[in-house]
């Protein structure tokens, strides 16, 4: 046991005396006049339901959380009354810029809308019978393994870090639950896809393991939110994309077609956070930037690795005999990741003149 | 047409129901369990219905309890089953009294019988699909036994 | 930052030989020439789809996998080729022991999870709401008992998420179990929140009820965090959403508490199923487990905080006349008696049939009934 309570209430004569009093019948229902502001939220749009953006309203509003969290260490919903006495649960992430942006709410509501059940909703059949070769089946296999680590350290980050946010950011630690749940079955859908191909899982490498540490290690919650959304959660989009469009398969198509749904929303999370962070702590731009210029590297060593790139040029020309015509199409694939990143980058709020992505793909252009 | 109940012919019905209303209850998700569902009165009669993924699959009437391994089995005398449909069939869903859970709560006047926890925690885990089954009475015609 | 890689590529001459390499079309294809068991995936009933379970095969089986993971420090799937040429990075797992996490059954869990996800948004009648009339003390003693579920229902999230990380990644299923119990957790906070700030507002939190929750976040090991809050805190809370239900004043509320005890009963099931193996396969934890629970119990008797205990009575008797108290005390009594029956035929069944005698929960029962007796 890590916590012994101040107050052993088993043997606290106090509650035990108002307890019996209350079941004799003497009740004070003090909590009853209670001054407290009624909302009475309704649903703007029948359609979206009652929404936490119906909810936004008076001192249980999102929009009245301050910058830094003084008045509130318990798990008490923001806005209820607190009593004096509430216990500290240990969470040293108190401010609002660290954790928060704007469409994270909506974020939430619309990762519940949009949610999917890959043991149902993908095509299994099309996978019992691929129409292509047992090579383009490794490669595919090999990548969905690559897919299933970088979905495993997805799920890994929120978890790494939600429990330790202040409850008065209610909202964002949900949407970080709703992160969780869809890496988790991120994971369980690219896993159950290579095997069920039949030539199993692939190699898990170490270029790899290395960008994960990176990310999972990040020092700092907003070091980890760049690293995480902007770039793993770009780079697993455009895999996906180009799953979707390499492969024939019906179930691959599905799984691409989910699966980028799902990081995108971590991506517009991602921009939001960047921006409302730097709104508020612009002196915060340069130790983000030098975290992302080094999980940039950490993404360079993937991107060039022997198993990586050699099971995209697979992929892309189709067979391992023309694998090396596929090289050209690999590089564009990056230029446009890079491209994309530095967009981000630049969206954020934190672009880079030293890019290690943007350096290496020069370097394979050249 | 008439359907008895307590009738082996009643579950049946739902079960059909059920798979025609395959999208609602593909919504609620998958649902894995036996249950039991034991009418009391001058001559007691008890099924079991046979939940698997999203349909009903199986439905019989059993002699005994232990001639199929139950999750858990409810147990109410025919005039409280009768009040529960006829609670259903007022607006399509019970009133709140009249739930399962209600029911079978606090003064159990349906009774949840089961031997392993587990088997009665599937009740719960299940409930909104258990509720969503019965709730299908609301337009049949009932012949009390 | 707290990580920097072993390679800064940006000044590497190996790695300016690779690129040319690349662009040469020199690929080093070894991964594809791997020797690896083929394997027959069959989905076994198509209205489930492929689940975990139709997976369970060869080297991906969960049974195949030894009870203390070694060799993989880092991400690597369960049944993926381990790269023996270059040291796999060390991500730092602190939960490598089967019988840590696992349950039976959990691969099960894991699937029904996946396909009973619901959305407080829309499928809670919140448009029926005007169409009910609900007496202001209801509506208050409701707001305050949504005050207490919101505020407790977030641990559910934070315990899950301390320790899923820790896992090993070849304990995919669990971790993906406790990713749909931080997702389902806070969908019940969420629609108590939404609830109450549909109608009266949020009321008092509880004092107590805070200091039973840090004994569940700081608990020293997930196999005790897991007893607490999946076996004794869900176990009670789940009684209290039946009891809720049924004292529900409209049929919004109760839609809500119908939603949301089906997911408290399958994490009861998940930790009831995680004590069992544990019991089943690690006996020698039990005196800790007890001793645990020993003081668990005692925390859990501040979830029995007066505003609690005030507002369930006057929902249970429709209201705050004496006669109305008088009933309300009767259902209240008769369902806190259902949550420690429960709970004792819950931990004999996983395998510790001593809490009925050990537990301080009996004697804090008649003491209440004393008190009040008296």
């Amino acid at each position: 046991m890590g916590y012994y309570a101040r107050d052993d209430f088993f043997n606290n004569p106090e509650l035990l005396e108002r307890s019996g009093q209350i079941l004799k019948g003497n009740v004070t229902l003090d909590w009853m006049k209670l001054d407290v502001e009624s909302a009475k939220c309704r649903p703007a749009d029948n359609r979206r339901g009652l929404t936490f953006d119906d909810l936004n309203v008076g001192s249980y509003a999102w929009d009245a959380i301050p910058e830094k969290i003084r008045h509130n260490y318990s798990m008490a919903p923001r806005g209820a009354v607190l009593p004096p006495g509430l216990p500290h649960l240990g969470y040293d992430i108190n401010r609002k810029s660290e954790v928060w942006s704007n469409n994270g709410p909506a974020l939430y509501e619309e990762s519940k809308a949009r949610h999917w059940i890959p043991s149902r909703e993908v095509p299994w059949d099309a996978v019992e019978q691929v129409g292509h070769s047992e090579e383009f089946e490794r490669g595919l296999a090999q990548l969905y393994t690559d897919l299933t680590a970088m979905a495993t350290v997805l799920g890994d980050i929120p978890s790494k870090w939600v429990w330790r946010i202040n409850q008065e950011f209610v909202e964002l630690k949900m949407w970080q639950c709703t992160q969780m749940f869809d890496a988790a079955q991120l994971a369980d859908v690219f896993r159950k896809r290579a095997i069920a191909g039949g030539t199993g899982l692939g190699r898990d490498h170490a270029p790899l393991g290395e960008l994960a540490k990176t990310v999972f290690d990040s020092g700092t919650y907003p070091c980890a939110s760049a690293s995480t959304h902007l770039l793993l959660c770009g780079l697993m989009q455009i895999l996906l994309r180009h799953v979707g469009a390499v492969s024939e398969n019906a179930a691959d198509e599905t799984i691409a077609r989910f699966g980028m749904q799902d990081v995108s929303r971590s991506l517009a999370y991602g921009i939001g956070h960047m921006k409302y962070l730097l709104a508020e702590r612009p002196h915060e731009t340069t130790s983000l930037s030098g975290h992302l210029d080094e999980a940039e590297n950490a993404t360079v060593g993937l991107l060039a690795s022997p198993i990586f790139i050699s099971t995209l040029a697979l992929l892309t020309a189709g067979s391992r005999e023309g694998a090396a015509s596929g090289v050209p199409q690999v590089i564009a694939l990056y230029r446009r990741f890079a491209d994309e990143h530095a967009a981000r980058r630049e969206a954020a709020g934190i672009p880079s003149s030293e890019s290690p992505l943007e350096a290496f793909v020069q370097q394979l252009e050249a | 047409m008439a359907i008895k109940f307590p009738s082996i012919d009643f579950f049946r019905e739902l079960a059909r129901r059920m798979a025609d209303n395959a999208a609602e209850f593909e919504k609620l998700g998958f649902c894995d369990t036996v249950m039991g569902v034991k009418v009391d009165g001058d001559s007691a009669h008890l099924y079991a219905l046979t939940f698997d993924v999203f349909d009903c699959t199986d439905v019989r009437e059993l002699a005994s309890p232990d001639d199929v391994e139950l999750d858990f089995t409810l147990e109410a005398p025919l005039a409280l089953w009768r009040e529960m449909f006829e609670s259903i069939k007022k607006t399509g869903t019970p009133e709140p009294a009249y739930t399962l859970n209600s029911l079978s709560h606090v003064g159990d006047r349906m009774k949840v019988v089961y031997d392993d926890p587990e088997g009665h925690d599937k009740f719960y885990r299940f409930m909104a699909t258990l509720q969503a089954f019965v709730d299908q009475t609301s337009d049949f015609d009932i012949e009390w036994a | 930052m707290s990580y920097y890689g072993t390679n800064d590529f940006s000044y590497n001459s190996d790695f300016n030989l690779r690129i040319r390499d690349i662009k040469k079309g020199n690929l080093d294809f070894g991964w594809l020439d791997d020797a690896r068991e083929t394997v027959e995936v069959r989905r076994r009933d198509p209205r489930r789809g492929l689940t975990i379970e139709d997976c369970e095969v060869g080297p991906y089986a969960i049974e195949n996998t030894p009870e203390v993971i070694r060799e993989n420090r880092g991400l690597a799937p369960r049944g993926a080729i381990l790269d023996a040429a270059t040291v796999q990075p060390d991500l730092g797992p602190s939960l490598n022991k089967k019988s840590d996490v696992w349950g039976y059954r959990v691969q099960r869990y894991w699937e029904e999870a996946m396909s009973r996800q619901w959305n407080v948004s829309t499928d809670v009648p919140w448009h029926d709401m005007d169409k009910h009339n609900i007496p202001d003390d209801l509506e208050i003693a409701f707001c305050q008992l949504c005050t207490l579920l919101s505020e407790v229902e977030m641990i559910a999230t934070d315990l899950p998420a301390k320790w899923s990380h820790h896992m090993n990644s070849y304990f995919q299923e669990v971790k993906g179990f406790i990713a749909t119990q931080a997702i389902d957790e806070a969908r019940h906070a969420e629609v108590f929140r939404k609830r109450a700030l549909a109608g009266a507002g949020l009321f008092r939190a509880s004092v107590r009820g805070e200091h039973a929750l840090k004994g569940i976040l700081e608990a020293d090991s997930y196999s005790e965090g897991s007893v607490f809050l999946h076996v004794l805190g869900e176990g009670f809370i789940l009684t209290l959403f039946r009891s809720s239900e049924f004292i529900s004043p409209t049929p919004v509320e109760q839609r809500m508490f119908q939603l949301v005890m089906q997911d408290e009963a399958r994490h009861v099931s998940y930790g009831l199923q995680h004590l069992k193996y544990l019991m089943d396969n690690c006996p020698e934890v039990r005196p800790q487990i007890n001793g645990f629970l020993d003081e668990a119990e005692r925390h859990l008797t501040g979830l029995f905080n007066p505003d609690q205990l005030e507002s369930m009575i006057v929902l249970g008797g429709k209201g705050t006349k004496p006669d109305q108290i008088k009933k309300g005390i009767e259902v209240v009594g008769a369902f806190q008696g259902k949550q420690i029956e429960e709970y004792f035929h819950r931990a004999e069944r996983a395998g510790l049939p001593e809490r009925r005698e050990r537990s301080p929960l009996l004697e804090l029962q008649q003491r209440m009934i004393a008190a009040a007796m008296s």
